[in-house]
């Protein structure tokens, strides 16, 4: 199967900073792959390069079968290449009209009925004739994906399209994109910071740090096979303690783990779901004692101490389960959302 | 065209506009100036210098209080007027300085009616050809500038950051001197910028006041000492010392920004002054209007109503439509280039382009009789070089008006296209519009406002403009500003005040459009 | 579209300030004058009647238009150049920016020492640079000569404008070539320290300023003063009779007088019609208006001086100093002035 979009070895640097090394990546066509990671890692410069909106240093970029920026001679244009670009503040042009917008990059012959058809997709018919102030924050969004969409580009990017909005509708919107996204069956490339939102919307996860991807792959792979310290503790919800290898097996307050590193210190990631609460006198439970509750959109986070000394372990209960501090409850720790690095 | 393309046109619009500073420069540092330096550098020079500085410092003073305090209050209060000081605080831009020095060396010289009854009276006048009577005629007629972009820079200013300020428990006058004020300067220092340069370059005015400057200097080592060297070697020095101004600026700015951070801006609340504050910002903006522009008008009026029918009289029509077809052709082709050196530097922020820039744009600091010879003898070059006779056309004069006056179109744009944001440069870019396309569809529109006024601007700097004019024009392109010189050369100033009001007249319609264009984009 | 229309504006524009294309049948005489005068038009109208060749002009100042006349050089379309000065009549000739003319006309008419010998140039004519004098403060009998306006008996009452100003540099030259520099910066020391003021202003000023007190004693052009002497204006009558005319040197080489000249430019496209007209600008017709329109003094002696200025009319006038003397000390003159401290 060909690409959509590939991407070898590209390398950018702003100033004296490298903000990308050896990057690569490739998309499928149809498929919605997210790039991910924290800001300052040089996803939106990915971005951009591949948008022809900056230079590669180094490495080719492929869409389709064409080959727009190998580091060198070659630089097609911006305005030349197959693809569309969905900016953080939407960049809608002021002066024009949504009907316009939408119609910018679209030639003469075909552009009142790609709008029209385009306005129908993003469900924004009626607003043709408005102006881009005049919608609000959700409806510029889609006005901002309709321009882009319009000229069929092979590649849709999308820069942070969700942050400028408020979040309350940000879930609906990402509903409503991913939805759009589909019908079109555009392979798009999304950028965020955001895990949830990266989950929701994207087949297949990239996580970048330092300009350069640490893993890709689909949600379950990430989630529960991280490959770093960094993409395990990434997506939040997680506890980190120190323990020590020894022997195949770290020990810890709720009995030892298998482990594959070689002797020595290591740093256990533990996501707040791998403890629970268990029946009281379960055989493998623990004993720990409540120091802090506290209800986090309606999940009720519990902090807990092990008789062991060491910092708190963070678990989450029903929230209708009455909890007081100095409680004591019976918890059992599941190894699989366990992840244990060798400590950094 | 491709980015490469527009980088190479910027390019060739920086090599062509520059070309007469480059002639001088060329000048300055080769050729024999047969000891001229030495004698100029061992008697002259030092008042030279002294002069320039003094008069640079004095008029930006003077235009700092005028503009920055009219400008404040037109933009952030309410008092009787105020909707009329908008427009009216910009009329002395239609007054060229040169008419500004004849009219008040006639009211106020020695002799003068005006002069003789304030005897009578006791009062005795400083005299009025001086430094000081330079430095406060130029401030009366060079502060537009500065009201101009300071009065943008008040309005853009949101509530939040005065808020903030107040709310920290600052009084409001050292809010405004903490935080309005300096948030300003960058509208400020623009204004400023173009009053210095302006200032280092005149020539009319500073000649007739009496004052040595560096631009008389270059004026008299070139002509009456015969020394296109001599006079270029000034001009470098004159050159030099624009640059370090502005690089200064640059340096004392240093990492702080001025723009907002928060997207979305709460515009300020006017400020509702009543009672003798409110009259008194009413004095305070008439004053700069009376002494710049009302003043002079009338005293031209008087002269010209004394002379009665004037010679010549039936030439000021056809002068006039040279006057204006100069002012307008020039306008609309510096604003063009102007247009595509923003854009390019926009296309592709390299130094290179940037550096172009600048060069293309500094000429304005230059005395208009510099860009002249340079111009003259760049031309001698090329019509040597290709055989062909450009110097005999308008084309020497466009060029000299190109080198003169391209900066004010630069700044004027660029500060324009900084408030459209780069990503609807991408946006455009990545649903397939070419360079050119982004420059049609995208910018030309957003920036109507900051086109006309660049356009304006430059309309009424080339219709005032008198020494490249006198020096470069080829036959049949007498201004109304040449006519207006010759009889005052022939010290018939009474003949000149027609003439000289119709300038003036001429000016007008340009700054009440500048004015409501101005109005349109910060309102 | 917008820029197409931008152009085409541009071009509309630049275009009808165009002058319309001369046919050819009609010659077009192009003149470069540095004389400023309210009459120069009607000269150059005259010329047009008389021979149906119309003038097309540029004014400037000497010196700018010496400067483009360089630049341009063999392509100038300059015909004819006129100044206002000798000193920049000798600095035209030396440059090599006229061509020899003859015409029996200009050598009959033009006495010889107001011409160049080989006809490179002809005066048109001459003016005196005299002393105005406050006639209340100042007793005709005190004044004498410009030397003597460097003693110390005149401190701060002289007034004169800048030495920027052309008709001081060739008065300073004819003093450099009756004196030698170094006297003659004695006296221009002398003469700054004697300032009433700082110079300023133009001819008129300074008399104006005699009258207004500020110094009794001026150095102008004598059609400066003659000009008042012809005013209706009140204020232009109480000055005059405020302020007198004298012309200094008239026991030794006479007042000092400068010559207003015109020459044929060396690559002029209309050579004939260019000694046409210097030939009618020598004509009675045209010295009637260079006496009655301008008051100069006439270079030929058919025509009389404006009786305004006819008391003067029999002064003496230094007529031995060469053109070409001025020329040559301008430079030396400047510099001079420069040291001096005349600003």
């Amino acid at each position: 199967m060909s690409h959509a979009l590939r991407v070898r070895g590209i390398s950018h640097a702003y100033g004296l900073t490298d903000s990308l090394r050896g990057v690569d990546l490739d998309v499928a066509p149809g498929e919605l792959v997210s790039l991910l990671g924290p800001s300052g890692c040089g996803k939106s410069t990915l971005l951009r390069v591949i948008a022809g909106l900056e230079r590669a240093a180094t490495g080719t970029i492929t869409i389709g079968d064409a080959l727009v920026d190998d580091g060198a001679g070659v630089h097609v244009p911006p305005e030349r290449r197959p693809v569309g670009l969905v900016f953080q503040d939407f960049a809608l042009f002021p002066h024009l009209t949504v009907a316009d917008n939408v119609g910018f990059g679209l030639p003469r012959a075909t552009r009142a009925a790609r709008t029209h058809e385009m306005l129908e997709l993003v469900a924004l018919s009626d607003a043709g004739g408005r102006l881009p102030h005049e919608l609000s924050g959700g409806e510029q969004q889609r006005v901002a994906l309709a321009r882009a969409l319009a000229p069929e580009p092979r590649v849709l990017l999308l820069d942070e399209p969700f942050s400028g909005l408020d979040a309350s509708g940000r879930h609906r919107v990402r509903e409503e994109t991913r939805a759009i996204l589909r019908a079109s069956g555009t392979a798009s490339v999304l950028v965020t910071h955001d895990g949830d939102e990266a989950m929701q919307l994207c087949d297949r996860l990239v996580l970048m740090q330092a300009g350069a991807p640490v893993q890709e792959g689909t949600p379950d792979e990430i989630c529960f096979a991280p490959a770093t310290h960094f993409v395990a503790r990434f997506f939040g919800d997680t506890d980190c303690h120190v323990a020590e290898a020894r022997a195949g097996r770290v020990v810890t307050p709720f009995g030892s783990l298998a482990t594959e590193l070689r002797d020595g210190p290591v740093d256990l990631v533990v996501r707040h779901r791998a403890l629970a609460i268990s029946p009281a006198n379960a055989h493998d439970a623990t004993a720990v004692t409540v120091a802090r509750t506290r209800l986090v959109g309606c999940q009720r986070v519990v902090s807990v101490i092990t008789e062991t000394p060491g910092a708190p372990w963070t678990l989450l209960a029903d929230p209708l389960l009455p909890l007081a501090r100095d409680q004591r409850l019976q918890v059992v720790l599941r190894p699989e959302l366990v992840h244990i690095f060798a400590a950094s | 065209m491709t980015e490469r393309s527009w980088s190479m046109s910027a390019w060739a619009i920086a090599g062509i506009v520059a070309l007469p500073l480059i002639t001088v420069a060329v000048l300055g540092v080769s050729g024999d100036d047969d000891g001229l330096w030495t004698h100029l550098a061992s008697t002259v020079l030092g008042t030279y210098a002294r002069n320039s500085v003094l008069l640079a410092l004095g008029v930006g003073i003077g235009t700092s209080v005028l503009g920055i305090s009219t400008a404040w209050l037109v933009a952030t209060c309410t008092f009787p007027g105020r909707r009329l000081f908008a427009l009216a605080l910009l009329l002395p831009m239609a007054m060229p300085t040169y008419l500004m020095a004849y009219a008040y060396t006639d009211l106020l010289q020695p002799g003068a009616p005006l002069h003789t009854a304030l005897r009578e009276l006791g009062v005795t006048l400083p005299p009025i050809r001086s430094l000081g009577g330079a430095i406060v005629t130029l401030s009366f007629v060079l502060y537009p500038y500065v009201f101009l972009l300071a009065r943008a820079a008040f309005a853009e200013q949101s509530a939040e950051a005065i808020e903030a300020s107040r709310t920290l428990g600052v009084s409001p006058f050292a809010t405004w001197r903490r935080v309005a004020l300096p948030l300003a300067r960058p509208g400020i220092v623009a204004g400023l910028a173009l009053v210095m340069m302006e200032t280092l370059a005149e020539y009319g005015a500073v000649e007739h006041f009496a004052v040595d400057t560096f631009t008389t200097g270059i004026y008299r080592a070139w002509t009456a000492l015969g020394s296109p060297h001599a006079a270029a070697q000034l001009a470098c020095v004159l050159l030099a010392v624009v640059l370090a101004l502005l690089v200064g600026e640059r340096l004392g700015r240093g990492r702080a920004r001025y723009s907002a951070s928060a997207r979305r801006r709460r515009p300020l609340e006017r400020w509702q002054l009543t009672g003798a504050r409110a009259w008194g910002a009413t004095l305070a903006c008439s004053a700069p209007v009376v002494f710049g522009f009302l003043v002079p008008t009338i005293a031209l009026a008087r002269l010209a109503w004394q002379a009665g029918v004037p010679r010549r009289g039936d030439e000021l029509p056809r002068l006039a439509g040279t006057t204006i077809g100069l002012a307008l052709g020039s306008a609309l082709l510096i604003v063009a280039l102007g247009m595509v050196v923003v854009f390019a530097r926009r296309l592709r922020p390299t130094r290179a382009i940037a550096v172009a820039a600048r060069l293309a744009g500094s000429g304005y600091a230059v005395p208009g009789s510099v860009i002249a010879v340079g111009t003259l003898i760049a031309i001698g070059w090329i019509d040597d070089a290709l055989g062909t006779f450009v110097g005999g056309t308008a084309l020497v004069l466009v060029l000299a008006y190109c080198a003169r006056f391209l900066t004010v179109a630069l700044e004027a744009l660029d500060a324009g296209l900084t408030k459209v944001g780069i990503r609807l440069d991408d946006a455009a870019r990545t649903l397939g519009a070419g360079p050119g396309r982004v420059l049609r569809d995208v910018h030309a529109p957003l920036l109507r406002g900051s086109l006309a006024t660049a356009a304006l601007l430059v309309f009424v700097d080339v219709m005032k403009e008198l020494p490249a004019t006198l020096i470069v024009r080829p036959f049949g392109f007498d201004t109304l500003a040449v006519h207006v010189h010759t009889y005052a050369s022939d010290e018939r100033l009474a003949q000149a005040a027609l003439p000289a009001l119709l300038i003036v007249a001429i000016g007008l319609a340009p700054v009440a459009l500048l004015s409501r264009a101005v109005d349109r984009s910060t309102s | 579209m917008q820029t197409r229309l931008a152009v085409l504006a541009l071009a509309l524009t630049l275009g009808s300030c165009q002058q319309d294309a001369t046919p050819d049948e009609t010659i077009t005489l192009n003149v470069y004058s540095a004389r400023h005068y309210d009459v120069d038009q009607q000269l150059y109208d005259g010329f047009e009647e008389a021979t149906g060749i119309s003038v097309a002009l540029i004014e400037g100042k000497d010196d700018a238009l010496l400067a483009r006349l360089e630049s341009e050089g063999e392509r100038s379309p300059c015909d004819v150049f006129i100044t206002v000065d000798a000193a920049r009549l000798w600095l035209a000739e030396d440059a090599g920016h006229f061509q020899p003319t003859s015409s029996a006309a200009l050598e009959e008419r033009v006495p010889a020492h107001l011409r160049h010998p080989d006809g490179l140039w002809f005066g048109l004519s001459t003016r005196a640079r005299c002393i105005a004098y406050s006639k209340e403060r100042v007793d005709e009998s005190e004044l004498s000569s410009y030397e003597d306006l460097a003693d110390p008996r005149w401190r701060e009452r002289v007034l004169i404008r800048s030495s920027s100003n052309v008709y001081n540099q060739s008065l300073v030259g004819s003093l450099i070539e009756a004196h030698g520099v170094d006297a003659t910066e004695a006296w221009a020391r002398g003469l700054v320290a004697n300032f009433a003021r700082a110079p300023q202003g133009g001819d008129t000023d300074q008399i104006r300023a005699i009258a207004a007190g500020e110094g009794d004693v001026a150095v102008v052009n004598s059609y400066y003063y003659a000009r008042l002497l012809k005013s209706d204006k009140p204020e232009d009558k109480a000055v005059v009779a405020a302020v007198g005319l004298f012309f200094p040197n008239q026991a030794d080489r006479g007042a000092h007088v400068n010559v207003s000249g015109a020459g044929v430019a060396t690559h002029a496209p209309h050579p004939d019609a260019a000694r046409q007209f210097i030939e009618y600008l020598t004509s009675d017709e045209a010295q009637k208006l260079f006496a009655q329109g301008n008051n100069e003094f006439p270079v030929v002696d058919t025509v009389a001086t404006d009786p305004v200025l006819a008391p003067w009319a029999d002064a003496k006038r230094d007529t031995t100093t060469n053109v070409a003397a001025f020329g040559k000390q301008t430079r030396a003159a400047l510099e001079l002035m420069d040291r001096a401290g005349w600003r």
